[in-house]
């Protein structure tokens, strides 16, 4: 058989070309899976970019949620709590756990921490963020857990020494659980969930309780000028804590603040290097804001920096603000301070300016500015300040004529009339003057007691040395006018004054404290008591205030567990202040401030642990707690007053809330309770949430995201 | 004797190059079909890749910003930022990492300026119409005679006083970086907390709000931008591409999101500018739009 002509092989080909078709054809499949391979490469990559985005979007929203949800715990316990608080244990928020070891730490997720009545427990379940890794390895640490130092640090080990750089935390810390959250929010779980979209751990430090770096310290840390340690030393704004009481250093301290006041505290040499003057008065000027109008609000707000005009390269001089808990762990890495003090010290304080005795929340709208008595520094007062004389206290200067020493009249704010009466305090947002004030604070007390302490106050800040007297109406309009006595220097001459007693204290300058008060004299014979727990005229040191800014930066929880906090502003304190500046001052010590604020905290009757205090009113009670520390004499004894009052506060919580949000899923095949810790992390996100709520208003004063990259 | 080889008659050589005219017409009108979709889903891709880190990014800035009364932001609609007409500039201190100067204690905060650049120096062609990241790291030190690269300059002195290269899209500054090489168009406003959306950083309907006052009632910075591909961009000359930007219109007051991107995708879609009607469509298309709301870190109510 032979093959037909049409279907033979065309001439020249050979037996190497027959295979050329499958050869492109398994070309163009190589190349068209290497396209695909490649584009299914590429989509693949973008999806994961994109999941990835999607997880950490998750995790993010996780962690504000978790946030959310932790404030209205915290909110809700205030409701249940009552206002004012009932018990008066309810002043601060329940601590869960025992935290001995852990003065700052109030609350914590922990699947054994049952916070008592009325704080909201936390759903933890019983998987350990630290101890019990995730089925990908995800766990936090408990050095990561104290990455902010609020936590005293273990001892250090074999080979380290204090200086040693490390977070450890003390072994009696046990780090947060997981708390898991389904589509119907945080559960409690005892096995594993497909309904879980992702858990967060989370404690809750009492940020209010450290000292606020923002206003906290002074320089020249290791002065020995006399006059600059007894301006320090009577206090008033908390720029006048030792912070060398924390452990820091004189140099740590020196650059701390040279850094956070260049401008206004005006350091010699360079960062890291900064001296200053034995009496830096600039410094002095500026937190105690000296030298403006007589009678003027003292309202620097220290939350608020400001950078001077005319700054420039060739003027660089700045204020600076620790903005956050991050910039300060910085500042400290920079600044090679000591890593213990970090305990102590916080970012973020805040307080509404208004006291919280009985009803007075509610009835006044602040507290009476401290600088108000300025008006009186000089006798006669000046033409500009008698309008402001009576419309702030109700008196009318009576200069003397014949035998009749001048005085003052009280007549209120309005008219020329003399009163016989005090009037009330009543309604909402009211600003009363000094003596309705007086009178709504000491409610028993008769208008002849509240004149007097009245006057004895004008006669420990005017610059006189005669006695003060006010004249005012007897009950009887037919009667001769009546008169309530100060105490000054010199003895008054009027035949009616009181007898006085053998020695008397008068500062002759402006009250720089509330605690000041104390030495104001009621008829002219015993002084206010700022030192016992049956104090009467303990109210008077909540309705005062230095610094009107509202809401004040730079204060401390009065209820702190951290003693050491306390300590700092109780160190070099005056305790026995004079008015001749050739006097010897006696000033608190660190051993004695140590003890005092010790048993502040701790005493098992007095101490703030057992019976927090539910307003600055309660400082008497805490003088009575630790006051003996010291010293013996009523004037010592009330440097706690004058120490605590003015910089304390009780209607705030403070908290720094450090939360750890991670979202994922269980695998399917994690069913049993053993499986419970084997989640699987996607993306993970960490915030320390700076909040100041109003235990009052239950309303947030302020508060500060800041995101924790690690 | 004649010899006859059978071969194809003329009929099915016509008809058989007429099939294979037709197949290779089908074919090639396939392959090109894949081609321009296989390109539009690379330069998508590509814009894509490059846009969402960029993003992701802008969203960190922005969550970290330091929002404080007493620290400038310099943006659309404040006393030094003004309305804004073109590409947007934008200025703030954030809590990111930046490029610190090379002596001084580094401090954890930045000056953060996004801007478009739009300086016609013939050194800046590579930058021109350019998206662009400033970073400049700040430094602890409260003694630094070059206070542009020194501390953070509080109120009353603003961020534009100190860093001037954030006042205009045509200043250069070697501390400005390109973060998005395709991106050649930006527009944003802001979401306020009450909800509605504006060019001015504060809510003007509450009792003395009438400055950023650390961005109190901005809840969110809505931004808007266009990008062009790599491939694309090369086949334009910068004035085409900033001609192209000038007909993507400023966000309009109220306006609520993707309002903008609807009026740009239209000015695209019907040009109406001679210069963009005579581009090729294939680079039109390949413009992308984005829009994405930068949510700042809350400030209490």
């Amino acid at each position: 058989m032979t093959r037909s002509p049409r279907f033979a092989p065309p001439k020249g080909r050979n037996s190497d070309q027959k295979g050329a078709a499958l050869v492109i054809v398994l070309a163009f499949v190589v190349l068209l899976t290497t396209l695909v391979v490649a584009y299914l490469s590429r989509t693949t990559t973008d999806r994961a970019l994109a999941r990835s985005s999607f997880d950490n979007t998750s995790a993010d929203l996780l962690a504000r949620s978790a946030l959310d949800i932790i404030i209205a715990d915290f909110k809700k316990e205030m409701t249940d709590g009552g206002t004012p608080p009932s018990p008066s244990t309810n002043i601060v928020p329940q601590r869960s756990g025992s935290f001995g070891d852990v003065p700052n730490l109030i609350r914590r997720s922990h699947r054994s921490d049952v916070p008592p009545p009325p704080a909201v427990a936390s759903f933890a379940s019983a998987v350990n963020s630290t101890d019990d890794a995730s089925l990908n390895g995800r766990a936090i640490s408990a050095a990561r857990w104290n990455k902010h130092y609020l936590i005293p640090r273990r001892a250090p080990a074999i080979g380290e020494t204090a200086t040693t750089v490390y977070t450890d935390p003390i072994a009696g810390f046990i780090p947060p659980d997981w708390v898991f959250v389904t589509n119907l929010g945080p559960t409690v779980l005892t096995a594993p969930n497909p309904a879980v979209i992702g858990r967060y751990a989370y404690a809750v430090y009492d940020e209010g309780g450290l000292l606020d770096l923002n206003v906290a310290g002074f320089p020249s840390a290791n002065s020995t000028d006399a006059g600059y340690l007894r301006t320090i030393g009577r206090k008033g704004v908390l720029a006048f804590a030792d912070l060398t009481a924390t452990g820091l250093s004189f140099d740590a301290v020196d650059n701390l603040i040279g850094w956070r006041n260049y401008y206004n505290a005006n350091p010699a040499g360079s960062y890291s290097a900064f001296t200053f003057a034995a009496n830096p008065t600039e410094f002095i000027r500026y937190f105690l804001e000296t030298g403006g109008p007589a009678g003027a609000d003292r309202n620097r707000n220290f939350g608020v920096v400001t950078t001077p005009a005319g700054y420039s390269s060739a003027n660089p001089r700045t204020d600076q603000a620790i903005i956050n808990r991050t910039e300060l762990l910085a500042l400290r890495k920079s600044l090679t301070f000591a890593q213990d003090a970090m305990q102590y010290l916080g970012t973020f304080s805040r307080e509404t300016n208004r006291p919280t005795w009985g009803t007075s929340g509610t009835v006044l709208a602040g507290r009476f500015p401290l600088s108000r008595f300025d008006l009186f520094t000089t006798t006669p007062p000046p033409a500009a300040n008698t309008s402001g004389i009576q419309a702030l206290f109700g008196l009318i200067y009576v200069p003397s004529a014949g035998s009749v020493a001048e005085h003052w009249r009280y007549v209120g704010k309005i008219g020329s009339a003399l009163l016989s009466g005090i009037p009330a305090v009543s309604g909402s947002n009211q600003d009363p003057d000094l003596f309705p004030l007086l009178q709504y604070a000491l409610p028993t007390a008769t208008i002849g007691e509240i004149l007097s302490i009245g006057a004895s106050l004008i006669d420990q800040c005017d610059g006189n040395d005669e006695t003060t007297w006010i004249e005012f109406a007897a009950p009887d309009p037919s009667s001769p006018p009546l008169k309530a006595f100060g105490i000054d220097r010199a003895a008054s001459t009027e035949a009616d004054a009181p007898s006085r007693p053998a020695t008397v204290l008068v500062l002759n300058r402006a009250f720089r404290n509330v605690g000041e008060l104390s030495y104001a004299y009621r008829n002219g014979s015993t002084s206010l008591d700022f030192r016992s727990t049956t104090s009467t005229d303990a109210p008077l040191l909540d309705l005062f205030t230095y610094n009107t800014a509202n809401p004040r930066l730079g204060t401390v929880s009065l209820n702190t567990r951290n003693s050491g906090v306390l300590a700092a502003v109780l160190r070099g304190a005056v305790s026995q202040d004079s008015t001749s500046s050739a006097a010897v001052v006696s000033f608190v010590t660190q051993t004695a401030a140590t003890n005092a604020a010790n048993s502040i905290v701790s005493d098992p009757v007095l101490g703030t642990a057992a019976n927090p205090a539910i307003g600055r009113a309660a400082v008497a009670r805490l003088a009575a707690a630790g006051g003996s520390r010291a010293g013996a004499t009523e004037e010592e004894q009330e440097s706690i007053a004058r120490a605590l009052a003015e910089v304390g506060q009780t209607r705030t919580w403070g908290l720094m809330i450090d939360l750890v949000a991670q979202s994922g899923r269980y695998p399917p095949n994690a069913t049993s309770a053993a499986d419970l810790p084997r989640f699987v992390v996607h993306a993970e996100k960490r915030y320390w949430l700076h909040i100041a709520l109003d235990r009052f208003t239950r309303q947030v004063i302020d508060q500060q995201l800041e995101a924790v990259y690690e | 004797m004649r010899h006859f080889i059978r071969a194809f008659t003329l009929v099915e050589i016509l008809i058989a190059i007429s099939l294979l005219g037709i197949l290779t017409l089908l074919l090639s009108r396939l392959f090109n079909s894949a081609a321009i979709t296989t390109s539009m889903s690379g330069k998508r891709m590509e814009s894509e890749g490059q846009i969402r880190p960029l993003l992701d990014r802008m969203a960190i800035d922005f969550a970290q910003m330091a929002k404080r009364a007493d620290l400038d932001f310099y943006g659309k609609g404040t006393a030094d930022g003004g309305a804004m007409t073109g590409n947007d500039r934008i200025a703030f201190f954030s809590m990111v990492p930046g490029d610190y100067p090379s002596t001084g204690s580094e401090s954890p905060f930045s000056v953060i300026a996004y801007k478009v650049n739009s300086s016609l120096a013939a050194a800046n062609a590579a930058v021109y119409t350019r998206f662009q990241r400033m970073a400049r790291g700040l430094v602890m030190n409260g003694d630094s005679s070059a206070i542009n690269d020194g501390p953070i300059a509080f109120a009353p002195v603003n961020i534009s006083t100190v860093w001037t290269s954030v006042t205009s899209n045509a200043t250069t500054d070697s501390k400005y970086e390109i973060a998005g090489p395709q991106v050649f168009r930006f527009e944003y406003y802001y979401l306020l907390t009450n909800g509605t959306f504006s060019t001015t950083p504060w809510d003007p309907s509450l009792a003395g709000h009438a400055s950023p006052a650390g961005m109190r009632d901005v809840a969110a910075v809505v931004a808007a931008m266009a990008t062009l591909d790599s491939r694309s961009r090369v086949l334009l000359t910068n004035p085409q591409v900033a001609t192209i930007s000038g007909t993507l219109i400023d966000y309009a007051p109220g306006s609520g999101p993707g309002w903008l991107l609807t009026q740009w995708q239209n000015a695209l879609n019907t040009p109406t500018n001679a210069s963009v009607q005579a581009l090729p469509r294939s680079i039109i298309a390949g413009i992308r739009l984005y829009e994405r709301h930068f949510y700042l870190a809350p400030t209490p109510q």
